[in-house]
């Protein structure tokens, strides 16, 4: 005798009302979702993250620019290495020829200190030109190749 | 060989030292100060246009971080919104369905009552009317007067099983 | 036919003399003047507009700003500023004196050992006492290697005085054999090129191989004769 008023509970329960009620909000989140997705445009987006890898590359590459490198005499080759290494060898024995001739006039040694000086000029020359070779490419400063090649050996 | 003629060394060396110095004075007075200011004109042009690039980019993103945060919270208070409203409907729904389910009980259970009365009632003239025609029946069969409290025995006997 | 040396020959335009010393204005005198002028034109009409965005020739003037600035920045540092004015002249007014002898019939006043050897000694006085002003009796460290040992002083000292004093020599001589042997090799290989004629393809083809070679070493020797100043400039204002 109880089955009618069990039948009225099943058609219009709770949890139908409940049901409806779930599906309403989904519906309204699925619509505005598509309405703010599409008012911030994805093209725009895009160009925003490209202007900032550009800036960003542009600064990179300006900062690489203004750093300092040394130009760092690497040996030059061929003719060129040839006829800078005689340059210095002829260099330096005409100035030890120079030096020694003077000296010898003023000191009255004759021929002698004109001999040493040219050796000397020669040891001088040939100093040079390991540094040219090496490309240390100054033609003092023994002391700075010295350390250099000691840096070098280390590398 | 004509380099090592000492007797042009003069002559070229006094040319160059005037021609040398006159071109180091255009050099440094005119020329180079002109470059220098071209350059440095241009390097403060790049660097307020990098600068201010930047600035816009960054004015940008900050707009659109605001945007985000403010989309955000729209969102978050009209879903707040809508889950309150849902949940106002379904609650007035469940107390509707509760009051119906409560007034068809109600009806159904008085409807019963009633129905059991008649029942009842009926049961109860029906073992009357069984026993008076019981009573009546030996009579006229067999010419026995049955106690009327025998006869209701026997017929609510036989009604009760 | 003239001969290969023949192109080397100075030849006075205009007679001067002061005080006995002969000063006459020379093909010599005229090409540094030609040098000179261009150089001045070049820098100047170029950026007569300084524009913002540089066309082509105010580019080109530019570069060489830049690149005579670097090769100062990068070997002597910010201390050589001062000097950038002077480096630059001696780099424009080099390159321009060897560039302009690749002319047919022009005059490379750089193929000169005296024209070089001034320079050079303008160079090497100047780096000098700029040594000496910035560190007084201490630049005579020069001269002696430290961490050598003490003994070898007695020869060390003057095989280095004497690799000091070789540094404007060297200067001059490289750049006066380069000149003039690259102008020699030249005449010689275009000599050949109108003697044999139709048979002169060979020769032909490795004239304008030369020549190619010629305009390379004519910058280059300009960009060495710079980049040494800058870095004589270097040891006298840091001494290493």
């Amino acid at each position: 005798m109880g089955a009618p008023s069990a039948g009225v509970l099943q058609l219009d329960s709770p949890w139908g009302a409940k049901y409806v009620a779930r599906a309403f909000p989904c519906d309204v989140c699925k619509a505005a979702k598509a309405g703010f997705t599409a008012m911030s445009d994805d093209k725009d987006r895009a160009s925003l993250q490209d202007l900032e890898t550009k800036l960003n590359a542009v600064a990179h590459k300006r900062e690489e620019t203004h750093s300092p490198n040394r130009a760092t005499g690497k040996p030059s080759q061929g003719m060129a290495l040839g006829m800078r290494i005689s340059a210095e060898m002829i260099a330096a024995v005409l100035v030890g020829l120079l030096i020694g001739w003077a000296l010898d006039r003023v000191l009255d040694t004759t021929p002698w200190l004109i001999v040493l000086f040219v050796f000397l000029g020669a040891g001088a020359g040939g100093l040079n030109a390991y540094r040219v070779a090496r490309g240390y490419d100054s033609a003092v400063g023994l002391g700075r190749a010295m350390r250099e090649r000691k840096q070098g050996d280390e590398d | 060989m004509p380099q090592f003629d000492i007797a042009t060394f003069s002559e070229q060396i006094f040319w160059l030292f005037v021609i040398f110095a006159v071109l180091y004075f255009l050099m440094s007075k005119i020329a180079l100060p002109k470059v220098g200011e071209v350059l440095e004109r241009r390097q403060k042009n790049i660097e307020d246009n990098l600068g201010k690039a930047r600035a816009l980019k960054d004015e940008t993103d900050a707009a659109i971080a605001k945007y985000e945060a403010a989309l955000a919270e729209a969102r978050d208070a009209a879903q707040a919104d809508i889950r309150e409203a849902s949940e106002k409907a379904a609650a007035e729904q469940a107390k509707k369905t509760e009051a119906m389910v409560k007034k068809l009980s109600k009806k159904t259970s008085d409807a019963e009552k009633a129905i059991a009365d008649a029942k009842a009632d009926a049961m109860t003239g029906v073992a009357e009317a069984a026993s008076e025609i019981a009573r009546e029946a030996t009579d006229k069969l067999i010419g026995v007067k049955v106690q009327a409290k025998t006869a209701d025995k026997a017929v609510s006997a036989i009604v009760g099983e | 036919m003239a001969g290969p040396l023949e192109q080397f020959e100075i030849k006075p335009l205009a007679d001067l003399s002061v005080g006995g010393v002969d000063i006459s204005f020379t093909n010599s005198a005229l090409w540094m003047v030609i040098a000179a002028v261009l150089v001045t034109c070049f820098m100047t009409l170029s950026m007569r507009r300084g524009a913002l965005v540089p066309g082509r020739w105010q580019g080109a003037a530019e570069v060489m700003y830049e690149f005579v600035a670097n090769m100062l920045k990068d070997n002597v540092g910010s201390a050589g500023r001062k000097y950038f004015p002077f480096i630059f002249t001696l780099f424009m007014f080099v390159m321009f004196g060897n560039l302009l002898g690749m002319i047919p019939h022009s005059f490379t006043f750089t193929s000169h050992i005296a024209v070089n050897f001034a320079l050079a000694l303008v160079i090497f006085v100047g780096v000098t006492v700029i040594g000496f002003v910035r560190h007084g009796t201490h630049y005579f460290r020069m001269f002696f290697p430290e961490g050598a040992p003490i003994a070898t002083a007695i020869i060390l000292i003057p095989i280095e005085i004497i690799s000091y004093f070789s540094r404007p020599f060297s200067l001059a001589i490289r750049l006066f054999a380069n000149m003039t042997v690259g102008h020699i090799m030249l005449k010689v290989i275009g000599g050949f090129v109108g003697l044999i004629g139709i048979l002169g393809v060979l020769p032909f083809a490795l004239l304008t191989g030369i020549t190619v070679l010629e305009f390379g070493i004519a910058a280059l020797q300009a960009y060495v004769f710079t980049i040494l100043t800058c870095i004589y400039l270097h040891d006298a204002i840091h001494m290493h």
